[in-house]
């Protein structure tokens, strides 16, 4: 399902609410869908279980394959990072992260020219799934790493092995864990706020959260759940945890939802939201880039 | 509640029990004094516990007075009984020497110690991240003295010698092995083990053991078997200060032996940061350890050999 600008005018009419055509669409910020094609399934599940190896030895070859096709720097969620050299696999604690994406930005452009982002290098998100989802917003939680190169500058890296145990686990855990394959296509798409968000003020308070709930397909252009990955654009949920921590200044970099083609689950279903400030993104700044989960 | 009339409801019950906790537990804190409450809360049988999981309502009450009470609940096993669940908090609120040395004597903990107490750390840690001032000083009075588990204690909260000694080797070992430190990732060395080398090397006053063991089965691909392993020593910045895990690759997958698929011990070198003057002075292929490191004979003599 396409989003256009008329798309929402007519949405917003039909419900009721045409009289506020002019301030809806005033807020529309163009984005970009992620859209993800299975590649390899995760390779194990990386916990220390007494009736099975952690890692699953058919299931690593399928992964192992997947990953030697694919071509350095290439977008995709899951799977093993390529680095830029001298970069060291993102840690918390001595606990290596999880590569959640890594977007070729050139791939980015070819869908559609946007001046916030730089038109090449690459960007690549981690984050540790595993951790707990208590201490999101902290620094530390995430790590955003902007690699202003071409492809061939790039490094694949054997994941690091960490034995680590989580507060809430009951087992060991090794670390890092990683997520199926999927390669990734981008297609612009337009974005509003979410139902509960700082972008939206009066009069548009007054029914914004319903509206947002009752026509949130026909809005984000998503008929089908788990599959709502956005690079820009506005986190889709309520934010009820004061995620936009710098209100209208926060900017969403990257919405990656518990997709199935990367075998990404994220708590019971969540998605997780990349957020820095705008001013943050036009300088290229994203050692500060924050990480959320369920937002209320 | 007057003291006269807690005391008179308490001498008719002998358990706190749940129908009565709130009556009871108004009477306990109304007593006159710490010793008062020390007599009556020990002579209780107690089924029960007080209303929230962090109630530290007796200490703000009584102060450290309630410790006696509180090592009523040590059990001749080591473990204390955190029941009722005000126990754990509560010894955690208490900031006196005699505190320190109740949390010193526990082995263990036994029951909820939710959001009032320790958490994933060990009851001394986690006393001495609420009394720092207190716990350095009575570590460092127990460290004088002989008792090793001390030095481990000191060691995790930074207390590094310069140059360190053999013990203080073994505290940083026996450090990683109670899992002292803030880290989550697992320093401890193994507890016995057949298929491990640890080299030990020394370059001046800095020192530095490697251990290390294959890790996978499959000769290459992103998977490919490596020599996995932990670093300690004296220049070795990881997870923590002096611990770091370790990851390079193997000299040779189809090596008949664990030396062959290792390699020369100077591959492990390069991890334990002591530049050229490194100079391997131990190899040895079994490292066992119970219950920490500085009681093992083969960790000992590993220690001496660095120092």
């Amino acid at each position: 399902m396409t989003v256009t600008h008329d798309s929402i005018v007519e949405v917003l009419a039909g419900a009721g609410h045409g009289d506020h055509a002019a301030a809806v669409t005033a807020l529309i910020q163009p984005a970009f869908r992620i859209v993800a094609s299975a590649l390899a399934p995760r390779p194990g599940h990386f916990r220390r279980a007494e009736d099975e190896p952690d890692l699953d030895e058919a299931r690593l070859t399928a992964f192992d394959a997947a990953m030697a096709a694919l071509p350095l720097g290439a977008s995709r969620f899951g799977g093993v990072p390529d680095l830029p050299a001298g970069v060291a696999w993102p840690e918390r604690d001595g606990v290596p992260m999880e590569l959640i994406a890594q977007l070729r930005l050139a791939d980015v452009a070819a869908a559609a020219a946007d001046p916030r982002l730089p038109a090449q290098g690459s960007l690549l998100f981690f984050y540790n799934s595993q951790w707990t989802t208590s201490d999101q917003g902290q620094d530390g939680c995430c790590a955003v790493i902007f690699h202003d190169g071409p492809d061939d500058a790039l490094v694949r890296v054997a994941p690091p092995r960490v034995e680590w145990k989580s507060e809430f686990a009951s087992v060991t855990q090794f670390a890092p864990f990683l997520h199926g394959l999927a390669s990734l296509r981008f297609e612009p798409t337009l974005s509003l706020p979410g139902g509960v968000s700082p972008y939206i003020t009066a009069p548009l308070t007054s029914f914004w959260q319903d509206f947002r709930c009752n026509h949130g397909d026909a809005l984000s252009g998503c008929t089908e759940p788990y599959h709502a990955n956005f690079l820009l654009g506005y986190v889709d949920e309520q934010d009820y945890v004061d995620a936009h921590a710098n209100g209208t200044e926060d900017q969403l970099l990257l919405q990656v939802d518990s997709e199935d083609a990367a075998e990404l689950q994220f708590g019971d279903c969540n998605k997780l939201f990349f957020l820095l400030t705008r001013s943050e993104l036009a300088a290229r700044d994203f050692s500060n880039a924050r990480v959320y989960s369920s937002l209320g | 509640m007057t003291p006269d009339e807690a005391r008179a409801l308490l001498r008719g019950v002998s358990a706190f029990t749940r129908e009565r906790g709130d009556e009871l537990w108004q009477a306990l804190l109304s007593l006159e004094d710490a010793a008062a409450l020390v007599r009556e809360a020990s002579r209780l049988a107690w089924e029960s516990h007080p209303r929230g999981f962090d109630n530290t309502d007796l200490h703000a009450r009584y102060g450290d007075g309630i410790v006696p009470w509180l090592a009523t609940r040590l059990g001749d096993d080591g473990v204390l009984r955190n029941q009722p669940w005000c126990v754990v908090p509560c010894l955690l609120a208490c900031g006196s020497a005699e505190a320190f040395a109740l949390a010193w004597r526990a082995t263990g903990i036994d029951g909820i110690t939710a959001w009032g107490g320790c958490g994933d750390r060990d009851l001394v840690s986690a006393w001495s991240a609420r009394h720092p001032e207190v716990a350095l000083a009575e570590l460092e009075h127990r460290a004088a003295t002989g008792e090793v588990r001390a030095r481990a204690y000191l060691r995790a909260a930074g207390r590094r010698a310069t140059p360190e000694t053999a013990d203080d080797v073994l505290a940083l070992l026996d450090a990683c092995a109670a899992r002292l430190f803030a880290t989550r990732v697992r320093l401890a060395p193994p507890g016995a083990s057949h298929d491990v080398r640890v080299v030990a090397a020394r370059a001046g006053d800095d020192w530095g053991l490697a251990l290390e063991w294959v890790d996978g089965t499959r000769p290459s691909g992103l998977f490919a078997a490596r020599a996995a392993g932990i670093a300690y020593g004296s220049r070795v910045r990881g997870a923590i200060d002096g611990a770091a895990v370790t990851s390079r690759p193997l000299a040779d997958f189809h090596g008949a032996t664990l030396d062959d698929r290792l390699g020369p011990p100077a591959l492990a070198l390069p991890a334990l940061g002591l530049g050229d003057a490194a100079a391997v002075v131990a190899v040895v292929p079994h490292v066992a350890h119970a219950p920490v490191p500085s009681q093992s004979a083969v960790w000992q003599t590993l220690a001496a050999a660095v120092r």
